[in-house]
C-alpha cells in the first residue's frame, strides 16, 4: 500500500463483532496498551495471514468467525519492515514479531505521538512472507478512510483452515 | 454460586478435566455436584472465573477444545497456561485479555 492509494485488507474476527469488526477490543497487544488510550486495529495483508494470526492463540473454530474485506486509505504511514525505518526506530524484525511486546507498545506509543496513521510490520504468525497493518483509528485524517466492507464465512475447504 | 454441574455441562469438561482445572480431585467434583460437600470460598471465585471464561470464548473454539485451551502454555501469557491464571482477579484479567484479543483478530 502506498500513500494516498486505496488498498484491500483482511481480518478474521469473531462473527459476533462483524457489526463492529475494525478495533481491538482487548485492553492490551502488540500495538496497544491500555494507558496508551487510542483505538488500535489490526489488519492483514491476505486472509491466509489474517487467520494464521488467530489460529497463531488458539485452535478457533472457523465457522465462528468471519473474514472481514476493509478498504484502507491512509495519508500517513509507516513502513516497519523497511530497513532504513527500522534503524529510525530502533527496531528489527525480531523486535518487531518477538514475544515481548513492551518495545512495539513504546514504538506505538512514538508514531502516535507523530501522528502516523498507520505502520505496515511483519506477521509473527505467517512468517517469513505475511505483513499486518497496524492502524491507529482514532488518527485518522479527514482525507483517510478505512471501511469494512465484506463479511463472508471462512472457505469451507478444510485443506485451507487446516493446512493454517 | 455457579452450578458445578452446569458449567460441566456448559464447558463439556469431563469430571477429570475439570479436576485438574480446579487443582482437585474427581471424587470432590462429583461430592460438589451431587451437593454433598462445597467448595471452599477460593474453589468458588475460581469456578465463577471459569464460568466468565467460557461466556468470553463464547462460541470461539470448537466443542471440547475448551480443555487443550487451558491446559496449553502460551507465549503470550509469558508462558503459563490459561489455567494457571484463574487463581486471582489480577492475572485473570490476562486471559481475559488473551480471548478478546484472538476474538479480535488481532496480530499475535
Amino acid at each position: 500500500m502506498r500513500l494516498g492509494e486505496e488498498s484491500r485488507l483482511y481480518k478474521a474476527v469473531y462473527a459476533d463483532y462483524q457489526h463492529d469488526p475494525l478495533p481491538s477490543r482487548s485492553s492490551s497487544g502488540r500495538f496497544h496498551r491500555a494507558d496508551t488510550g487510542g483505538v488500535t486495529s489490526y489488519l492483514a495483508a491476505s486472509p491466509q495471514t489474517a487467520w494464521r494470526e488467530v489460529r497463531q492463540r488458539w485452535r478457533a473454530d472457523p465457522d465462528a468467525y468471519r473474514m472481514v474485506q476493509v478498504r484502507v486509505k491512509v495519508s500517513k504511514i509507516v513502513d516497519l519492515t523497511d530497513p532504513a525505518t527500522q534503524t529510525r526506530y530502533g527496531v528489527d524484525r525480531e523486535v518487531l514479531t518477538g514475544e515481548r511486546y513492551e518495545q512495539c507498545q513504546r514504538l506505538a506509543a512514538r508514531l502516535r505521538a507523530e501522528a502516523v496513521e498507520a505502520a505496515w510490520t511483519f506477521s509473527r504468525a505467517d512468517s517469513p512472507q505475511g505483513r499486518c497493518l497496524v492502524l491507529f483509528l482514532d488518527l485518522l485524517a479527514a482525507e483517510s478512510h478505512v471501511k469494512a466492507e465484506q463479511f463472508a464465512p471462512l472457505p469451507a475447504d478444510e485443506a485451507w483452515t487446516e493446512e493454517i | 454460586m455457579t452450578s458445578v454441574r452446569a458449567l460441566r455441562r456448559e464447558t463439556r469438561l469431563s469430571q477429570e478435566e475439570l479436576a485438574r482445572v480446579m487443582g482437585a480431585s474427581w471424587v470432590t467434583i462429583s461430592r460438589w455436584e451431587r451437593k454433598v460437600a462445597k467448595p471452599s470460598p477460593q474453589s468458588q471465585a475460581r469456578l465463577a472465573r471459569l464460568g466468565k471464561l467460557v461466556e468470553r470464548v463464547g462460541k470461539a473454539l470448537p466443542p471440547g477444545e475448551l480443555y487443550r485451551f487451558l491446559d496449553t502454555p502460551q507465549p503470550l501469557l509469558r508462558g503459563y497456561r490459561p489455567v494457571d491464571l484463574l487463581d486471582n482477579d489480577y492475572s485473570f484479567q490476562d486471559v481475559l485479555g488473551f480471548v478478546e484479543s484472538a476474538k479480535s483478530g488481532d496480530m499475535t
